[in-house]
């Protein structure tokens, strides 16, 4: 080709120019007026979509991201489609805050891996590694399925199935907490598989009638948290995190024994102790009380425990007069009297008296007596708390007690008792962690702190406190059951073996593989598990494994596929909470607000199942409509009408299947009256009645001496006492206990003695540490599953790790990064996984955070990134707590590089 | 004529009589290619095989090497290419001034290469960006006050001039004036785009920056005209120049690093610690030592034909990888003091084998050209004297 | 007007609401957090204890980014708030070197969190038109909230309270008085960044 200089030169000029003003039209095009011109079409031709489609809501709703379920939350809702979740700044307790739980509902909806359809396994054989072969299988043969097989089975047998439900599903009024399906089918053999870890309702209910105790932070100025999470430790966002981090930072001293230095920690004092040894500590602090410091609440003791009533020599029960009342010793009359006698001069709290041939003392004579040896320093070596602090602990707790001051509240004076142990779950699953309980609600006791201001307060109910008889707080409540023992057994698992267990679920198990341990007549032969999972809520897989491959047959109601699903022979998709109209109920003291009480949270429409799901209570009367087990008395919708307290002129007629939203309907309508229908409820997401003032305190209800808690614990020497009578009248064994460790525990006076947490052992050398994080907290929304929650954990250093101490991991040659295998005494090893080393544990514990681990065939992949920690825990009788057989959630580990 | 222009001719008139191969181009007479030019060829070919379905693929999902470096090979490319390109015109346009007769006759050849590494830095620029379409509101919407714009249009004005003082049969010492400007504009401005990034305390913090890269094109331009050109009349001012030069970035790099250990704190420490001592001490050394302190022992002690070649070509390595290690050093630590990490893809790495033979491409294609006109221009000149 | 927030540190328990509450309202992409909680530990045991500190983009009324930005996709709006048009950035991440804070992503891929699925999920498709891959993307102090009389959505999330919201300008609102009460500080104030974002301690 013939190129001249010139011409090359003009040539590559003139395109050079061409280009330029061509791309410089088209740039100030496009920067003038063609983008904008673009965007504008698009902005227009999207408003034209949305103006066809259903335009954007917002609805007020209940989350359920976790198991408090008190917030209130708004969804937007577009085109079907929710798109973004906030709080509801109406909402009473939240005032407009949503936790990081509930931030994450979205990745919770709209989750591939949910189960979309039912569906049926098509490979028998069952593990957690096998591959079960889903097939999909329309609704009509899923139900029909599930009914055919429960109505053979109801007709042989109905004590054969077996039916766990957890907090997954308790919006849910029918398939829910009240266990109405299987109460209809005629089974006794259902629970909650998460109630295992949950021993710390018992002690509670019985000193003062409630559910779930709480320290008062409006009086409270010092706070003993011992194993406890207030609320800064998971950030709900219910107003209880804003709150309590102001009262701290105004002087509020909270001191939280902890073996981790938590985020309450760091906004108190950490005390760090040896976990599973909170019972040695709690004595130490009545040793220091009543022994070193002899300062106590005498009027509190003598008017509202039972401290002064007389125990019986064999201390199995109050010594009583012909008509059967309680006697106490008056000091300046010298006489015996009964407790409630209009002459009584002063109530004496120790001395030995003979009185009816016995040497007695009042009970606070014992427990003083009973806690002589629990020095500061006997509990330094079991516990590595410093004697001196325990001491300045216990000095503290009585100095902030303020002992005899009062408060006006509303005209209404009220004892004023602004210091209180506090504890929770990290302190009660041990082998003795409900003795430690009790022995936390005597601490308590001591300085006067229970249902007064600033102490140790349950939800406000007039009726917590109600006397019995022997004018102590009636033990027997919703919350509270002493098993009465019966033989042959109630329930497969053969619950009588555990007086006060609570929701044992996981002894079922042990029955299937053991029947004769457990005296069994029959075999079940059906599972049907709905938000429930042994796997990461029980422990001991194998076994579990072994347990649930001796059913016929498993249905699952599953979000997605996880353990349980795996071994199911029909697995139905459950809703999520957002895809269905849901109401929850649960009062439970709160700081920082006017007390709620009667308050129910939830909705009626958000958005439709996005999936091939359905709501479970309207498949439950579908099953029980097949198998006709739904019309007429006795049924399903009879015990709806029952079970939930219908008011009866709003009873749901026995002869129609009811929708969802007509039972909560009826339901809301007895609640709060005729004006609050469904539609009336959804438009706000909640009801709920206020108390205030004095009446926050259970103590105003029953002021005075009108009540009394318990100092001594007949309940454990009677469920002691009626364990061991019953199985020498039925000639059988405790399948795991001897009757000397019944006696030891099931008594009066709490008293300690050696158990694994104190055990030296050079090769399982560390103890279990399972610490909540605010986004994985109860897995009640899969949040192992959820990528989002995932990804934030994964901004913790801890997550997915061992957790040692530095020191720790020094002395066994491991650093930051190091693979190890974690395994326990029963040959579970759980691994490989890098070690974190930090200064925020206790050098004995192997810490982990979140847990919430999942295993499985197939299942979402990020549930393997969190650790299975329940996996290391045993189900043993020689493991569990023996007051309610709970699974001690600090069991002896080893590391081991991998 | 000037007595200048005349010298320059004469010189001409000799180089073209000596044994050079790449000047073959210039007799009609001789092959089109030389083995030299086919070999290059076949390089670019196999390179662009490589480089371009990579470009493709990189322009079209957004993809970089694996970890938190955003800046990373590409851009390492981008500064050695520009920085050879703009430093290869500064040297020619010095040689317009009459000071250096063996580079004023390799002009057309120098200016190709310039052309060529200044072009495929655009390129690189083109390909690099996360919608490269929108690389055109640079020149069509200009944000005067991002250096990042200046360093574009120095680099577009330091090509043209390149290309007039290949076209240009006597180029002017105006134009060689600018050719200077142009050529160190563009290598400073892309020190100052590092310097004034508040967000890169290690960039900021550290005056050297433009200095090092004004050394660094230098040192890759003066080692490129060694290697390849034959200029023996000069060969010794170059080396000396070139040994100035290493010394002097050595000087600028250890000021750099001891700086920033005494006088740093936070982010700055640990970066030295990471470039000394850490995750990137194998580069930051291997640099120094390999691209800088062998090179200039090199020609110090030796200047055989084959020890210029073996320092002139780890002297070019060195400036890739001291580009490369100021990019990685200034991006190992975060703002929280966690450490980053980078490997560059196989993507990434195909492109810049795809960059190389581009500018082979761009070169080869120029010489075409070049030795087209010239055969034409000598039928011209030798029909005017028949004529 | 000049937007701006305070963030107190001594309230911050790290819960991540705000970090999950930004993603959860902009739908970003997975490792892609635009607000986030940096922790690290202090002390020894037992005297130790864990800090948070919640980041985001500062919004500087000086801002680096801003100056560096090669097409003008990078702005500081008239009320403070820094925002990136999409629609112009051409993605040569200057601005994610020059940013002091690491605020900044350069985001590569709106494949969404189940690529192993190859789905993008109902929720995931209504945030799509949020991002593009290939342009760098950031806080933007949830302008769009705020055109609508609501508060960032981080703030609106914290459960303790630890992040306040406000025109920095207006010296009769809260965030102006804290700032004055507390001496809040920003971060790396000494380059002269000039954040919107400023700490309590």
């Amino acid at each position: 080709m013939d190129i001249s200089r010139r011409s090359f030169v003009k040539t590559t000029a003139g395109v050079l120019a061409g280009t330029a003003v061509a791309a410089g039209v088209a740039g100030a095009a496009t920067e003038a007026g063609f983008l904008p011109l673009l965007q504008a079409t698009e902005g227009m031709f999207r408003e034209a979509l949305a103006a066809e489609a259903p335009t954007k809501t917002v609805t007020p709703g209940l989350c359920h991201s976790c198991h408090f379920a008190r917030c209130s939350l708004n969804y937007t809702v577009e085109d079907g489609v929710l798109t973004e979740v906030e709080g509801n700044p109406n909402g009473p307790w939240n005032e407009g805050k949503c936790c990081v739980r509930g931030q994450a509902a979205p990745a919770f909806v709209y989750n591939p891996y949910r189960v979309k359809t039912p569906m049926i396994r098509t490979n028998p054989e069952k593990g957690l590694d096998v591959d079960p072969g889903w097939v999909e299988i329309g609704w009509d043969e899923a139900i029909g399925m599930l009914a055919e097989k429960m109505a053979a089975l109801r007709a042989d047998d109905s004590r054969k199935l077996v039916w766990m439900h957890g907090f997954p599903v308790f919006y849910n009024l029918i398939t829910g907490m009240y266990g109405i399906v299987p109460a209809t089918f005629g089974t006794p053999n259902t629970g909650m598989i998460t109630g295992a870890l949950c021993s710390v309702h018992l002690s509670n209910s019985l000193v003062q009638g409630g559910f779930a105790q709480y320290p008062d932070f409006a009086y409270g100025k010092y706070i003993l948290a011992v194993g406890g999470t207030s609320a800064p430790n998971i950030a709900p966002g219910d107003g209880a995190t804003s709150y309590i981090v102001d009262a701290l930072k105004n002087g509020t001293r909270m001191v939280v024994v902890d073996p981790r230095c938590s985020p309450e920690a760091e906004l108190g004092e950490w005390q760090p102790i040896r976990p599973g040894t909170d019972l040695a500590y709690l004595l130490a602090l009545i040793n220091v009380i009543l022994h070193e410091e002899d300062r106590y609440d005498a009027w509190f003791l003598k008017n509202r425990t039972t401290g002064s009533y007389l125990i019986n020599e064999a201390q199995s029960d109050y010594l009583r007069n012909e008509a059967g009342k309680p006697l106490i010793w008056d000091s300046v009359d010298a006489a015996p009297k009964a407790f409630d006698d209009p002459t009584i001069n002063d109530f004496a709290l120790e001395g030995v008296y003979t009185v009816q041939g016995e040497k007695v003392s009042p009970s606070f004579h014992l427990l003083k007596q009973g806690t002589t040896d629990y020095t500061p320093e006997w509990a330094e070596e079991i516990t590595t708390v410093p004697a001196a602090n325990i001491r300045t602990q216990a000095r503290d707790l009585l100095d902030n007690a303020l002992i005899g001051s009062t408060v006006v509240i509303n005209g209404n004076e009220l004892p004023l008792r602004p210091a209180c142990v506090f504890l929770s779950r990290g302190m009660t699953n041990h082998r003795d962690g409900h003795v430690a309980f009790w022995t936390a609600m005597l601490v308590n006791q001591l300085i006067g702190a229970v249902a007064v201001p600033g102490g140790n307060v349950v939800a406000s109910d007039p009726g917590a406190l109600t006397p019995d008889a022997d004018g102590v707080v009636i033990p027997e409540n919703f919350h509270t059951r002493m098993w009465p023992w019966q033989f042959p057994h109630e329930m497969f698992q053969a619950q009588e073996f555990v007086p006060y267990g609570f929701d044992n679920a996981f002894r079922v198990n042990d029955a299937l593989l053991e029947p004769e341990r457990y005296q069994a007549d029959y075999k079940p032969e059906m599972f049907i598990s709905v938000g429930a999972n042994y796997f990461n809520k029980a422990g001991d897989p194998e076994r579990t494994s072994a347990a649930l491959r001796e059913y016929q047959f498993i249905a699952t109601f599953s979000y997605h596929i996880d353990e349980h699903a795996l071994f199911a022979d029909l697995v139905i998709p459950d809703s999520t909470y957002i895809e269905q109209a849901a109401v929850y109920n649960f009062d439970m003291y709160r700081p920082g607000h006017p007390q709620l009480v009667n308050s129910t949270f939830g909705h009626k429409h958000i958005i439709d199942p996005v999936f091939d799901n359905r709501w479970i209570d309207e498949v439950w009367m579908d099953v029980a409509e097949r198998m006709e087990m739904l019309y007429g008395p006795g049924q399903l919708v009879f015990l709806t009408n029952i079970i939930l307290g219908i008011r009866p002129d709003l009873w749901l007629d026995l002869g129609t299947k009811p929708t969802q939203e007509e039972v909560i309907d009826r339901w809301l309508r007895t609640r709060y009256g005729d004006e609050m229908t469904l539609d009336t409820f959804a438009e706000t997401g909640f009801a709920y009645e206020e108390v205030s003032g004095d009446k926050v305190f259970n103590y105003s209800y029953w002021p005075g001496s009108q009540t009394r808690h318990p100092l001594f614990n007949i309940y454990f020497k009677r469920a002691g006492d009626q364990l061991r009578a019953g199985m020498r009248e039925a000639g059988v064994e405790h399948p795991g206990w001897d009757n000397e460790l019944i006696d030891f525990y099931y008594r009066g006076i709490p008293q300690w003695r050696p158990t694994h947490a104190v055990e030296t052992s050079s090769e399982f050398d560390l103890l279990g540490v399972l610490y909540k994080t605010p986004e994985m907290i109860f897995d009640v929304s899969g949040p192992s599953g959820n990528p989002w929650s995932v990804e934030a954990m994964e901004t913790r250093p801890e997550f997915g790790k061992i957790c040692l101490n530095t020191q720790t991991a020094e002395k066994k040659g491991l650093a930051e990064g190091d693979e190890v295998y974690v395994e326990n005494r029963g040959g579970v090893r759980i691994g490989p996984y890098p070690v974190h080393t930090t200064e925020l544990l206790h050098p004995d514990c192997l810490g982990i955070a979140g847990g919430n681990g999942h295993v499985g065939h197939g299942i979402n992949p990020r549930m393997k990134r969190s650790i299975p920690y329940n996996h290391l825990l045993s189900t043993g009788w020689d493991a569990v707590d023996v007051i309610t057989g709970a699974i001690d959630t600090s069991p002896r580990l080893k590391v081991t590089r991998a | 004529m000037t007595t200048q222009q005349e010298k320059a001719t004469a010189h001409t008139a000799q180089a073209t009589h000596t044994k050079a191969p790449l000047d073959a181009v210039t007799q009609a007479k001789r092959p089109r290619f030389t083995r030299a030019q086919l070999l290059a060829g076949i390089i670019a070919l196999l390179c662009l095989i490589v480089g371009i379905p990579s470009w493709v693929i990189q322009m079209t999902t957004v993809q970089f090497g694996e970890g938190l470096v955003t800046w990373g090979l590409n851009i390492d490319l981008f500064f050695l290419s520009a920085g050879i390109g703009s430093s290869l015109l500064a040297v020619t346009g010095l040689s317009l001034f009459g000071v250096l007769p063996g580079v004023y006759a390799q002009r057309k050849f120098l200016s190709i290469i310039s052309f060529a590494c200044l072009f495929v830095a655009s390129w690189i620029v083109f390909v690099d960006a996360g919608t490269p379409l929108r690389v055109f509101s640079i020149i069509f919407s200009p944000q005067f006050n991002s250096l990042f714009v200046w360093d574009f249009y120095f680099i577009a004005l330091a090509a043209l001039i390149s290309l007039i003082i290949l076209f240009k049969r006597e180029p002017k010492r105006a134009l060689g004036c600018l050719g200077i400007v142009f050529g160190l504009a563009v290598t400073i401005t892309e020190g100052c785009v590092l310097a004034v990034s508040v967000g890169t305390p290690h960039w900021s913090l550290n005056i050297g920056i433009p200095i090092l890269f004004v050394l660094e094109g230098m040192i890759a331009a003066l080692a490129l005209i060694l290697l390849i050109s034959r200029v023996p009349q000069e060969e010794k001012r170059l080396v000396n120049a070139l040994l100035a030069l290493l010394a002097a970035a050595l000087v600028v790099n250890a000021v750099d690093v001891l700086v920033g250990a005494y006088l740093g704190s936070g982010i700055e420490a640990t970066t030295i610690a990471v470039m000394v001592v850490g995750g990137l001490a194998p580069l930051f050394w291997g640099q120094i030592l390999l691209g800088l302190l062998v090179p200039l022992i090199l020609l110090a002690i030796r200047r055989t034909r084959v020890s210029i070649s073996c320092a002139a070509v780890l002297a070019i390595v060195g400036v890739f990888l001291g580009k490369l290690m100021t990019l990685l050093s200034g991006q190992a630590v975060l703002a929280d003091g966690t450490l980053s990490t980078y490997m560059p893809s196989l993507l990434e790495l195909g492109a810049c084998v795809g960059y190389v033979g581009f500018v082979l491409l761009i070169v080869l294609v120029g010489m075409q050209i070049v030795a087209h006109r010239a055969a034409q221009n000598e039928s011209v000149l030798v029909s005017e004297e028949l004529a | 007007m000049r937007y701006g927030m305070v963030i107190d540190t001594s309230r911050c328990v790290g819960c991540n609401a705000c970090a999950v509450a930004c993603k959860q309202i902009h739908g970003t992409a997975p490792g892609v957090f635009w607000n986030h909680v940096e922790r690290w530990e202090e002390g020894s045991y037992p005297n130790a204890r864990m800090k948070y500190q919640p980041v985001m983009c500062n919004h500087c009324a000086n801002a680096p980014c801003a100056e560096v930005c090669p097409v003008g996709a990078t702005v500081v709006a008239e009320n403070g708030i820094v925002t990136v048009d999409k629609e112009r950035c051409m993605g040569c991440r200057y601005c994610v070197a020059a940013c002091p804070y690491d605020a900044r992503t350069f985001l590569m891929s709106t494949e969404g969190y189940y690529p192993e699925l190859g789905i993008k999920t109902g929720f995931e498709e209504t945030k799509e038109f949020l991002h593009e891959a290939g342009t760098v993307e950031k806080c933007i102090l949830c302008n769009d909230r705020i055109a609508e009389g609501k508060e960032p959505a981080c703030s609106k999330a914290c459960p303790a309270r630890a992040r306040i919201f406000g025109d920095l300008a207006d010296p009769t609102s809260t965030i102006a008085h804290l700032v004055l009460q507390h001496q809040a500080h920003g971060l790396q104030e000494d380059l002269g960044t000039g954040p919107s974002v400023r700490y309590i301690s």
